[in-house]
């Protein structure tokens, strides 16, 4: 019972769902108004049926008590012919089975059988009424009449016919009249539908109903058309905040594959340019200025920013058609250029490089500055775009070590020298840890007592297959991939080390052992605490040990610089300036730095005395040195006239192969003696 | 519930009214006639006063011994009052004269239904009502003249029955 009722209502809901809802109404009002009928109906004939039998019933009494009052003589007397023709009167009456008229007795005086009735009808007559044949207070005997309901039932019949016709006319009616009067009254839903369905189909929000009523009709249309008009807005500002997104995103993707500086393409778009599908032929040329690190030394970053910039603005004014230009970071330029040939890239390289070369203006200095190039070209030298770049690179190592303001074309011999070099940046990686390090010391000479007072430390590698490498070799290499932190670290200590070893042997002599800082070892903030904790652990004094620094660790940062040496004076260390001259130092950085010594580079002593600017130039930064109470020394001193001229100068210290090569250190001790 | 009792009375209807009537002696029936007579005749207002309907008897014959014995029976609202010898002092409102010939008089002079019996067919005996005999059957007739002129007036249903009208 409850599965039958589950699947009827599942069937119900089922065709609700799938049935329009004007045609569901139609249905129900329809199958309504067929029930209603039917019961109007079956009540009407119930009333109907009761009231015509009943009539009938009331008229045959009526006709009986008629015919009994007339009859009563008739009875009175006992005249049987007369009661006869009485009852005879009821042969008009074709409804009646039969009369009797009996006296009082129960003798039938007369009776009647109508001869249009069955004997079934004369034995079982379906209704049948009596009546007193009385006059006044006499009763003579009665009058019994049956008769059928044949006059009640026809009209029966007749009303059964208009009940039917009304069974199945009403619903008809009805659902005409509900569907004439729905129609218009659905059509306005049937609108909106139709509406809903266009903006879904279309997605044009800018339609609306606009249904004006004041019943639920245009309350739909009204909260239809609201709707439809925050989605417009909001639609509106999707697009708007699409177009915006868009923007940002456009922004962003060109900060992704632009530099900042220069706005130039950077490293990102050229490999991108380089992984789609390029020319048949291209060449890229890689640029980079020349000891471009030097400007901004000397003149500070935010010059060396406009000195970028404005190489980028030339190189892209110079940028012939087909070519692209790339800003791969630093001071490294980028070409793609497309259909190229060796000539033609070579011929672009050239006047690139001539276009580097011009001096730049920028906040009145005008600045100098040399480029070199490196060119590799597909399908020559690379199976693949790709690939292009490193052996550009390796053309353009190529092109500074032949002498810088050059443009070299990759030639696979190049890809070896690089992959030496690469080698020997393994190599001296594991250096240290292999003991091919070592230290040699060069004596340096007192010029007013003669004697020697120190020495510095050089590194020196002995490779076990190469044989020694030069520090000209090594040490850049060192500066360039970072290892000279640890390589700093390593000498710092093992000079440290050495010395105190050769303390503990009995050499009392007073000296100091110089030791070159690296500008990254100056730029550490740790650096006072791990030398004094070097010293500590060496046991070697602080007093002993100078520090040189280069000009240029010193005027990245000068107070910091300043700030991390004056730690290290804690510990009684003191301070050279290595290579005074050569970055062109304003002498008033001196007096902001600790120092104790300032040596002059080796490229002035180099022609001294004959260069009479060298002189000029040699002569003056002793005296200036000399006014802020610092001591000088020279450098890479080797004849005897140099000597003589530096001490004729006032020159204090000198140091050079003239005085004595790099030793072991027990042989520096020893000089110290002489 | 009246239905089934009339199964039976139709299927006997015939010869039952006869049978009824022709056990009984002419003289009981006629005696019946007038006593139903009386119930479809109307007096004139004010002819009867209190509750009796005096029916008088003149002479002596089979009817008359019969219509003592209505004495006490109904006729409309009245009892019936038999007058075997009544005197011209009596009110008599029906008359019953075995002789017709014979003066009667009663103290009224109107509203008077004044009957008479024959052994044959009836006939003009002077009176109102007339009893009589025809084919073995009692008839009776009725002298409208006569019962106009007492202020009588006679039923139709009476009228209709009656074999002889002997218009005024």
């Amino acid at each position: 019972m409850k599965a039958l009722k589950r699947w009827f209502l599942s069937r119900l809901f089922a065709w609700q769902r799938r049935t329009r809802l004007v045609n569901q109404l139609t249905l129900v009002v329809t199958a309504l108004a067929i029930v209603v009928t039917m019961l109007i109906s079956t009540v009407l004939f119930t009333i109907q049926y009761r009231y015509l039998h009943d009539a009938q019933r009331h008229d045959l009494e009526t006709q009986a008590r008629i015919l009994a009052s007339n009859s009563t003589a008739a009875m009175a007397f006992g005249d049987a012919d007369a009661a006869r023709e009485m009852l005879e009167a009821l042969r008009a009456s074709p409804d009646v089975i039969g009369a009797q008229l009996r006296l009082g007795d129960g003798t039938v005086l007369a009776h009647y059988l109508s001869p249009q009735h069955t004997e079934a009808e004369h034995a079982a007559p379906p209704l049948s009424v009596r009546a007193e044949v009385r006059e006044g207070e006499a009763v003579f005997g009665e009058l019994v009449i049956a008769s059928s309901y044949g006059t009640a039932n026809r009209r029966l019949a007749l009303s059964g016919v208009m009940i039917a016709v009304l069974l199945i006319g009403a619903p008809l009616l009805l659902r005409g009249l509900f569907v004439g009067l729905l129609g218009p009254m659905t059509r306005p839903i049937d609108y909106i539908v139709e509406t809903m369905k266009r903006v879904a189909r279309e997605g044009d929000y800018s339609l609306r109903t606009n249904i004006r009523a004041a019943n639920e009709t245009g309350e739909v249309s009204a909260a239809f058309d609201a709707m439809l008009d925050q989605i417009q807005r909001r639609d509106e500002k999707l697009a708007q905040e699409l177009i915006e997104r868009r923007k940002a995103e456009a922004r962003l993707d060109h900060l992704a594959r632009h530099d900042s500086l220069t706005n130039l393409p950077n490293r990102v778009a050229f490999n991108e340019a380089m992984r789609a599908r390029p020319a048949a032929t291209l060449a890229v040329l890689m640029l980079d200025m020349d000891r471009f690190k030097a400007v901004n030394d000397t003149h500070g970053h935010n010059t060396g920013d406009a000195v970028l910039q404005g190489a980028a603005r030339s190189l892209a004014e110079s940028m012939p058609t087909h070519a692209r230009l790339f800003r791969m970071g630093g001071d490294e330029f980028a070409v793609v250029l497309d259909h190229a040939k060796p000539g033609t890239a070579m011929a672009l390289a050239e006047r690139l490089l001539a276009v580097l070369a011009r001096p730049q203006r920028i906040g009145g200095q005008t600045v100098a500055i040399t480029g070199s190039a490196g060119i590799a070209l597909y399908p020559q030298h690379a199976g693949e775009p790709a690939a292009l770049l490193r052996l550009a690179d390796t053309a353009l190592y190529d092109a500074k070590n032949r002498g810088r303001n050059l443009a070299s074309v990759y030639d696979p011999v190049m890809g070896e020298a690089s992959d030496q070099r690469r080698a020997l940046e393994q190599d001296l990686r594991q250096a240290v840890g292999n003991h091919e390090l070592f230290l040699v010391y060069q004596p340096q000479l007192d010029l007013k007592t003669g004697r020697i007072t120190g020495a510095e430390a050089l590194v020196r590698w002995k490779h076990p297959q190469r044989g020694m490498v030069s520090p000209g070799e090594f040490v850049p290499l060192a500066e360039e991939t970072g290892l000279i932190q640890a390589l700093g670290d390593w000498v710092l200590h093992q000079a440290c080390a050495d010395g105190a070893q050769l303390m503990r042997a009995g050499w009392k002599a007073p000296f100091r052992l110089s030791v070159n800082l690296s500008p990254l070892q100056l730029k550490d903030p740790g650096l006072a605490e791990r030398v004094g904790a070097l010293l500590a652990e060496t046991g070697f004094p602080g007093d002993r040990l100078e520090l040189e620094i280069t000009e240029s660790a010193a005027i990245e940062d000068p107070d910091g610089a300043a700030e991390r040496m004056r730690a290290l004076t804690r510990h009684d260390v003191s301070f050279a300036m290595d290579d005074f001259g050569v970055g062109a130092t304003s002498l008033s950085y001196l007096k902001k730095l600790p120092l104790s010594l300032v040596k002059i580079d080796r490229s002035f002593v180099r022609d001294l005395p004959d260069d009479t600017d060298d002189a000029a130039i040699t002569t003056a930064i002793i005296r200036m040195a000399h006014e802020l109470h610092k001591p000088v020394l020279a450098e890479g001193v080797e004849t005897p006239e140099q000597l003589a001229f530096l001490r004729e100068r006032g020159c204090d210290f000198a140091q050079g192969y003239f005085i004595s090569r790099g030793v072991a250190p027990l042989e520096a001790a020893l000089k110290t003696k002489t | 519930m009246r239905t089934l009792l009339l199964v039976v009375p139709l299927a006997l209807a015939a010869g039952g009214a006869q049978a009824a009537h022709g056990a009984r002696p002419d003289h009981e029936v006629k005696a019946a006639f007038l006593y139903n007579a009386l119930q479809f005749t109307e007096w004139p207002d004010g002819t009867i006063r209190g509750e009796a309907l005096n029916l008088c008897v003149a002479g002596d014959d089979a009817v008359a011994r019969e219509l003592p014995k209505l004495a006490n029976k109904k006729a409309g609202t009245r009892a019936i009052r038999v007058l075997v010898t009544p005197t011209a002092r009596d009110t008599c409102h029906v008359a019953y004269l075995v002789d017709p010939k014979r003066p009667f008089t009663a103290a009224n002079a109107s509203g008077m239904l004044t009957v008479a019996s024959t052994a044959g067919e009836p006939r003009d005996l002077g009176t109102a009502l007339v009893l009589g005999s025809k084919s073995g059957r009692v008839v009776f007739a009725v002298h409208l003249g006569i019962a106009r002129d007492q202020g009588l007036k006679l039923s139709a249903k009476l009228l209709k029955l009656a074999s002889t009208v002997r218009p005024p």
